[in-house]
């Protein structure tokens, strides 16, 4: 018996055929979005349309029905990664022979991983050092220029000046991007946490991304825009991980004969959790941070030996890029430059206990102004999808909002006149601008200098710095720049754009306080502009305990962990109200099947003769190669397992026979290239049987079978897929819950699960796209919805 | 140091730990010679110093035990007193020791070399502090207290590298830095080390090279060009202002004077970090400038900027509603999925 559930309303239906499930109504009232799928009212309902086994439809067709938004789909493009082993019979015969090569392997598992540590922080270096003298020779030219300019009364040349440097350093970027590698675009932390749930995004992990995202920072941090270098960071990191992992590069058709042991997605997925631990390093200063947040995003269970290697990457990093940036700034060994963003050494008084409910207060403002800023982007996302999709237009985009970025910034310093008088230690080009000889004006350095020198600023100018006009302007200009930027053809950190807000407001907020209430003692508005910058940032990344380490060991405070952790828990559970974090939020954008930590609550009630893809392509454990390549060149199928089966019973429609082992497409496709025939061995052509190593080396690109010529009368010949097919992969019974699949998916990192019924005949089988169409609707409800599949 | 202890001791300090500390500082005193024969090691030592002249390091500091004007009498006979006290003391300390008597509880003895030392130091210390203070405002520490902070700086190293003439005592820098936790002398040198590093006054002098442990400091010659410069200008300003009291007079005289200062500063900055008393000059002078005296002229090309602004902003508006229009929408096609419906597939079957 079903529940059915409709709109709140449940009904309880007595026909097997109510679905569960209906994917139209919640699909049409969720979130709010507008949703173009266009369903006829006079057309049937969706399960009274019969299929037949074969899978042919027999009404309409679904191809007809198009959306836009990509939210609401699982795009076909996207694969799971291979991290279950096949243990096959080749594997099972070279791990036999290898067992004193063992000790090899792991001591290089340590060595690959220093090799990611070191190169990571050298990355990061490159991109500080780049974004310091490209920042410093624009920002020396305009301070000259402004400093003349003020008092001849020609100001509008430098704006001039600014807006056209800006434009250009971020055209620069954007074309890097959109011509380049788009998906080198934004932080890069959503891709990566795809990749890390074992999500093949395509791509992703390619060193000409790499390039691209490096070049693009520098540019698009140059230019001006309301964006940080730290995302960026974290993805360089985990194409680092992947490209010295594998001893090889694809792109440029170069291998240099090393780690080939380690070309597999298994070993591959380790190193990149390692990488991307080892970019939060190098970006915050955060070992643990980055430990945690390869935890938090990645690892499906905890892998002991593995954390300890990722531990050893991050604080190699760190050591490393303090190391190389002391020397930069003409200190060498002093260590003193632990992340590309440092929050600067707190001193004085942490804070006093009475001020925890206030930071509480924060994490709820917090919440609140990061559930509107993911609503506000959200909606500018999906205009960009639908209507600013062409490289052209993208990079004229992100000239429109790095113009505008340049013509607020100078006109908000032009109508500001705040000055404060010059300190000792002011920042690096204090601009005069309309103040006195030996004053500044606050705006401009706000304004003026890259956005981790402003964090640094609102985190530790004196109390009275920042006059309260000054710093709302700036927060709300921020606000919205950052908004409008994020999911721009650039590549652009989230965090330092949120924390600089958060550092506006929260400051604001301590020096209200301190206002309202002169008689207590409270602590510096730089604590507060902390708490602040943390709340914003929980609000619209909704990550906890990594970014609370993070935070904490950016601060290199441990104190600071109890109002920070608080913050950061408020901050999420307040704006999991409304929506959903904003790298989730941009994963659904992609359309990626990505699979949550948990199953969704109701999914016990679902079994997986609901969840699994129906008829399946099952091949025979001796097949004609004629069926082999006409399973692999399947167009709406790229299905890439095959159940190897006993010969199957030709009346039973519906299951397909005995089930047997499961073969991977890559494999076959190795198989029919090297052409690995029954007939040729038997002939004495072929001389040895393959090894593991043969179906490695073609990783991690495989030939498409398009690309490989098959004769006729090799169409007719067979291979035996015994020795090749992993003879014991896992199973689930037709009867288990999706819930139990989850789970088992889940934890395991599996990429296909056969299911099969009580006679081990084969059903169905059950892919990471088929249980990533149940989704909740809304982080509020129970109600499931879903998805449907799109290219 | 002999001050310390005399006034934390007879509250804090048990005999055991008294006993103790008077065998390892050999409780030596000229006059207290019953001890020379009861301490073990007390006969080594203090008989070698040639009484009270004992500061040889070097011939600066002769200049250092030059009388002080002023106040300075009633201070040394401040110090007398403390002196005979501290006789007095240690003298009943060794009484009671003999006696084996535990309710009087005495103080070590530091040696009179150590002890002189001590007293320079607190000379040297509270001149610097007076000077600093007086320095305060207008800002002219580096340049005012320069003597002053290298009087200090000879005595304090004089404690710190004095050689002890004896093996097996204990150094003055041990007896005066290192006995005990409030660290008076440490603390007192530490502040005053912070106030000159603050102001960063090093970058006001050129640094000798090092004689007889000593550095010389002596004004940079760009400290001296500014100051000179910032001379002429507050001249300019005085006369100005004096004759005919009109702003506008001053804005058109000192222009050229002041502008070459301003100039002159921000060259020194740009090479160098300035020390406080340039920095400070260069501020007041700004301040009267432009605070004052209304000289500073700024232009504002309002309608220029404005007219560039509005422009710039109106573009993306035009960038979106263009593509909007023009743009052909991105649709996605839906896949079909292969799902397995017991019922249909029963169906098929008949």
């Amino acid at each position: 018996m079903a529940a059915r559930q409709d709109g709140g309303r449940t009904v309880l239906a007595s026909d097997e055929r109510t679905p569960l499930l209906h994917n139209r109504r919640c699909r049409q009232e969720s979130i709010g979005i507008d949703n173009s799928i266009q369903f006829d009212p006079e057309e049937p309902d969706y399960d009274s349309v019969i299929y037949s086994p074969e899978g042919s439809p027999e009404k309409e067709s679904p191809q007809e029905k198009v959306t836009e938004d990509t939210a609401k789909l699982l795009s076909a493009k996207y694969e799971g990664l291979d991290y279950d082993l096949v243990e096959n019979s080749l594997f099972v015969k070279e791990a036999a022979a290898n067992n004193k090569k063992l000790i090899r392997i792991n001591i290089n598992r340590w060595v690959v991983m220093l090799m990611i540590g070191i190169l990571t922080a050298l990355v990061g270096v490159l991109i500080d050092i780049m974004v310091h003298q490209l920042a410093g020779l624009k920002y020396s030219l305009l301070k000259s220029w402004i400093d003349s300019c003020v008092e001849k009364g020609c100001l509008s040349i430098p704006f001039a000046l600014w807006v056209a440097i800006d434009a250009l350093f971020v055209c620069f970027a954007a074309i890097l991007v959109a011509y380049g590698e788009p998906v080198a675009a934004g932080s890069g932390i959503p891709q990566i946490k795809c990749y890390l749930n074992g999500v093949k995004v395509p791509h992703v992990v390619r060193i000409k991304t790499l390039i691209s995202k490096v070049l693009g920072v520098v540019f698009s941090v140059a230019g001006g825009l309301a964006v940080g270098k730290e995302g960026p960071m974290i993805h360089s990191g985990a194409v680092i991980a992947a490209g010295v992992s594998q001893g090889m590069s694809t792109s440029f058709k170069k291998d240099f004969k090393i780690f080939r042991y380690f070309r597999t997605d298994t070993e591959k997925r380790d190193f990149v959790s390692g990488g991307a631990a080892a970019g939060v390093s190098a970006a915050f200063g955060a070992p643990v941070g980055g430990v945690l947040f390869s935890l938090e995003e990645g690892a499906s269970f905890w892998n002991q030996a593995l954390t300890w290697r990722i531990f050893f990457c991050s604080v190699t990093t760190l050591f490393t890029l303090n190391i190389v940036l002391s020397i930069y700034f003409g200190r060498p060994g002093e260590l003193a430059y632990p992340g590309l963003l440092n929050f600067g050494r707190f001193t004085g008084v942490s804070y006093f206990w009475y001020e925890i409910p206030l930071f509480l207060l924060m994490g709820v403002a917090g919440g609140l102004f990061g559930a509107l800023f993911n609503f506000v982007n959200h909606k500018i996302c999906i205009f960009r999808m639908k209507y600013v999709y062409k490289p052209f237009m993208q990079v004229v985009e992100a000239m429109m909002v790095a113009i505008v970025t340049a013509t607020l910034a100078f006109v908000s310093i032009y109508i500001s006149r705040d000055c404060k008088p010059l300190g000792q230690d002011e920042s690096e080009k204090p601009l005069q601008f309309f103040c006195s000889d030996g004053e500044y004006s606050t705006m401009a350095t706000m304004m003026f200098q890259t956005p981790e020198q402003s964090v640094k600023s609102l985190f530790h100018d004196p109390p009275n710095s920042y006059n309260i006009v000054t710093l709302s302007v700036f927060c709300v200009i921020y606000f919205i720049l950052a908004c409008w930027t994020y999911g721009l053809s650039v590549p652009s950190g989230l965090f330092i754009p949120s924390l600089l807000c958060g550092a506006g407001w929260g400051r604001l907020f301590g020096i209200g306080v301190s206002h309202l209430l002169p008689t207590i003692a409270w602590s510096e508005p730089g604590i507060y502009a902390l708490m602040g910058a943390a709340a914003q940032l929980g609000g619209i990344v909704r990550m906890t305990i990594s970014l609370t380490v993070i935070l904490m060991e950016a601060t290199g405070n441990v104190s600071y962990g109890l109002p920070l952790m608080l913050v950061l828990l408020i901050a999420k559970w307040v704006g999991d109200i409304f929506n959903e974090g904003l790298y989730d939020i941009h994963i659904r954008l992609m359309s990626v099947p990505i699979l949550g930590w948990e199953p969704p609550a109701t999914s016990t009630t679902i079994s997986a003769r609901q969840v699994m893809s129906h008829p399946v392509t099952t091949l025979q454990q001796v097949e004609k190669v004629g069926r082999i390549v006409e399973a692999l060149k399947e167009p709406h199928s790229n299905h890439n397992g095959f159940p190897v089966v006993d010969v199957p019973d030709e009346t039973d429609l519906v299951t397909s026979g005995r089930f047997r082992g499961l073969i991977l497409r890559s494999h076959l496709l190795v198989l029919i290239k090297r052409k690995m025939f029954l007939e040729r061995s038997q002939t004495g052509a072929i001389r040895k049987n393959l090894q593991m190593k043969d179906f490695r080396e073609a990783y991690p690109r495989f030939p498409s079978i398009h690309e490989i010529n098959i004769s006729p009368e090799e169409m007719e010949c067979s291979i035996d897929l015994r020795p090749y097919m992993n003879p014991a992969p896992y199973t689930v019974s037709e009867d288990a819950s999706l819930h139990r699949v989850f789970r088992l998916f889940r934890a395991l990192g599996l990429r296909h699960l056969v299911v099969v019924n009580k006679d081990n005949l084969v059903m169905g089988i059950v892919t990471r796209k088929d249980l990533a169409r149940y989704r909740l609707v809304s982080l509020r409800s129970l109600d499931l919805e879903e998805l449907q599949m799109s290219h | 140091m002999g001050t310390t202890f005399r006034e934390r001791g007879p509250l804090l300090m048990c005999v055991s730990v008294l006993i103790l500390s008077a065998c390892k500082y050999g409780v030596a005193e000229e006059r207290t010679s019953d001890i020379h024969s009861s301490g073990k090691d007390g006969d080594r030592g203090f008989d070698l110093l040639p009484g009270d002249e004992v500061i040889t390091t070097s011939p600066e500091m002769e200049r250092l035990s030059t009388p002080v004007p002023e106040d300075d009498t009633t201070w040394s006979s401040h110090e007398f007193q403390i002196d005979q006290g501290n006789q007095s003391t240690t003298q009943r300390t060794f009484k009671s020791i003999d006696s084996a008597s535990t309710t009087v509880v005495p103080s070590p003895i530091i040696h009179s070399h150590c002890e002189k030392l001590l007293k320079k130091l607190g000379e040297t210390a509270s001149h610097f502090t007076r000077c600093s203070i007086l320095h305060a405002r207008p800002l002219g520490l580096c340049s005012g207290c320069m003597y002053e902070y290298t009087d200090f700086g000879k005595v304090f190293d004089a404690i710190t590298k004095e050689e002890d003439p004896t093996t097996g005592e204990k150094s003055c820098a041990e007896v005066l830095l290192a006995s005990d936790m409030t660290q008076i002398v440490v603390k007192t040198h530490q502040f005053i080390q912070s106030l000159w590093e603050a102001s960063t006054c090093e970058q006001c002098f050129d640094i000798g090279p090092e004689v007889n442990g000593t550095v010389s400091y002596s004004l940079s010659n760009n400290t001296l060009h500014f100051q000179e410069m910032a001379n002429k200008t507050i001249l300019c300003f005085a006369q100005h202002t004096n004759k005919t009291g009109g702003v506008s007079d001053v804005c058109t005289a000192c222009k050229k004077p002041y502008d070459k200062l301003n100039d002159l500063y921000i060259s020194l900055k740009d090479t160098a970090k300035l020390c406080v008393d340039i920095v400070d000059s260069m501020n007041s002078t700004r301040h009267t400038w432009s605070h004052r005296f209304m000289c500073l002229k700024r232009e504002q090309d309002t309608v220029a900027v404005a007219a560039i602004a509005v422009g710039l902003c109106i573009l993306p508006v035009f960038f979106y509603i263009g593509s909007k229009i023009n743009v052909e929408k991105i649709e996605k096609k839906l896949l079909k999925q292969k799902r397995f419906r017991p019922l249909d597939s029963a169906s098929v079957f008949q």
